[in-house]
């Protein structure tokens, strides 16, 4: 397996030893449940008290998206990513009835724009917590870091417009809090996300939490 | 046709009036001129003035392509398109700049952006020639991807990342529309020097006329393979010359495309190597040019 980037090229195992060797994979993950990982990993992100900080929306925005958790379809290419989290308001409170809009590229980095692909808005209704099955978004010229769009509103919430992006990107060089201000493209470390790993034979996947955090209006 | 390469990046081109130079605004702080015929460099002039040891920057230009506006240091200037000099100087708005534009006869200039303690909101302003805003209006909050005013001065456009348009009025601010039809940004517009039309384009490769008395779409234009970049109406509101980008690699050889406005017809494809960063036509409409990738300007006979 290999994760295809514009200039670099990393094989599954260089990405795995980089992301041990940071401390970004949890080792002997195949005794639980991913399930269980994942939410374990899960609690050890939550930081209320200061609002997620925000990004540009970009260019490839496009209304209308579908309120679907498999973005990503049987069989697609790329690598499969499942995204999830929990919003909170700033006192650490979950909050109800947030719209999570995400989309990011695929693949090769290309955004659909005549369609829909990896793009959804959910209703979370009476939860707090989302969540997405999707790919890796890929790369492209003018934004290198691999990155996945994000518009989260709620009632008596200020609407936030965000990036997540991934510690196991190879534009960070392995090492995301030397490498975040390069070419000044993420506004602030804290969007960089670790990133799990799963090692099924023949179906390897990837799991990022990343809890969003909005201000009351 | 004459392939121009410069020796800095080229950021918009346009004809001289009487059609017989064209002239870029480059990066590096200079106005270049070309022979239009031959596309023989002349004589380029450094644009002067303003606080900055930055080189001035281009933010803005007019609809009559007769001025445009640069940034140097903490101030804004409109300048004169043929020779840069400057007509005006502003201070530079609190907002951290992301677009501007000015009205045709260079009495207004309208900047987008955020302001220092804003989180996610935008906000347009509209410095009038006193020097001092007359108004500001919040602008959602994708932020303002490109922006116009009318040929009679009154109404101020802005397309947003978040894909709505608003129109205003420079009088007063009063918000005369919020159009939420269409679904991705635009990336260009024009007004048809004529008022009839407001011409958008963006992601989706269509080319949109507005119908400005009523801001229904009147016509769209499909044919061009890429994202719409650059756009702009012939002097005689007849003719539209657009161009794109190719979303994966910038460098992709794309396409400039010459449209006739009341049929949608296509006249012509005309090759480039490059992004097109912008289009003109030249006063008569015989010719077109294109400023293309970072240093190349094309020249066509139309």
């Amino acid at each position: 397996v290999e994760i295809t980037g514009m200039s670099t090229k990393w094989t599954r195992r260089d990405l795995i030893e980089n992301c041990i060797t940071r401390g970004l994979l949890v080792a002997g993950a195949p005794a639980l449940s991913q399930s269980r990982l994942f939410s374990l990993w899960a609690e050890t992100t939550v930081a209320p008290g200061k609002p997620t900080p925000t990004e540009v929306l970009g260019p490839f925005y496009k209304k209308g998206a579908p309120d679907t958790r498999a973005m990503r379809s049987a069989g697609a290419a790329g690598f499969p990513l499942k995204i999830g989290g929990k919003v909170y308001n700033v006192k650490g409170e979950p909050v109800q009835g947030a719209k999570v809009e995400l989309w990011h590229a695929d693949e090769v980095g290309l955004y659909d724009l005549e369609g829909y692909k990896y793009r959804s808005r959910l209703s979370l209704e009476n939860a707090t917590e989302y969540a997405v099955d999707t790919i890796m978004p890929g790369h492209y010229d003018d934004r290198p870091a691999q990155h996945v769009h994000y518009m989260i509103s709620a009632p008596g919430h200020r609407t936030l417009i965000t990036q997540l992006y991934f510690a196991t990107d190879p534009f960070f060089e392995g090492d995301p809090d030397k490498h975040f201000k390069k070419r000044n493209i993420v506004g602030n470390r804290d969007l960089i996300r670790p990133v799990m790993l799963f090692e099924k034979v023949g179906a390897p996947s990837a799991a990022v939490s990343f809890d969003i955090v909005l201000e009351k209006l | 046709m004459p392939e121009i390469v410069c020796e800095a990046n080229v950021q918009t081109v346009a004809f001289s009036k009487d059609g017989s130079r064209l002239l870029g605004i480059c990066q590096d702080g200079k106005l270049r001129a070309w022979d239009a015929k031959t596309g023989k460099p002349q004589a380029s002039a450094n644009l002067e003035g303003g606080a900055g040891s930055e080189p001035a920057r281009l933010v803005a230009r007019s609809l009559t392509r007769d001025s445009f506006a640069t940034r140097t240091g903490n101030s804004l200037q409109i300048r004169d398109g043929e020779t840069g000099q400057i007509f005006r100087q502003f201070e530079d708005p609190e907002l951290r700049l992301a677009s501007a534009t000015i009205s045709a006869d260079r009495a207004l200039l309208a900047v987008s952006g955020r302001l220092p303690q804003a989180t996610s909101e935008f906000t347009v302003e509209l410095v009038d020639s006193s020097g001092k805003p007359r108004f500001r209006v919040p602008a959602g909050l994708g932020g303002i991807s490109v922006m116009a005013v009318s040929p009679d001065g009154k109404t101020l456009v802005a397309g947003g990342f978040d894909a709505d348009l608003r129109a205003w009025s420079t009088a007063n601010g009063e918000l005369l529309r919020h159009i939420q039809e269409l679904n991705v940004a635009m990336f260009a517009m024009d007004f048809s020097p004529d008022g009839r039309y407001l011409a958008t384009a963006g992601a989706d490769r269509t080319v949109y006329l507005w119908d400005t008395k009523t801001w229904k779409i009147s016509r769209k234009l499909t044919g061009q393979a890429e994202m719409i970049s650059a756009l702009s109406f012939s002097p005689d509101s007849r003719l539209l010359l657009t161009g794109g980008f190719n979303a994966v690699t910038l460098k992709h050889p794309v396409e400039v495309l010459l449209w006739q406005v009341e049929t949608g017809k296509i006249l012509r494809r005309m090759p480039v190597s490059q992004r097109v960063e912008s289009v003109a036509f030249s006063p008569d409409a015989r010719m077109g040019a294109a400023s293309v990738g970072t240093t190349k300007v094309f020249l066509w006979t139309l």
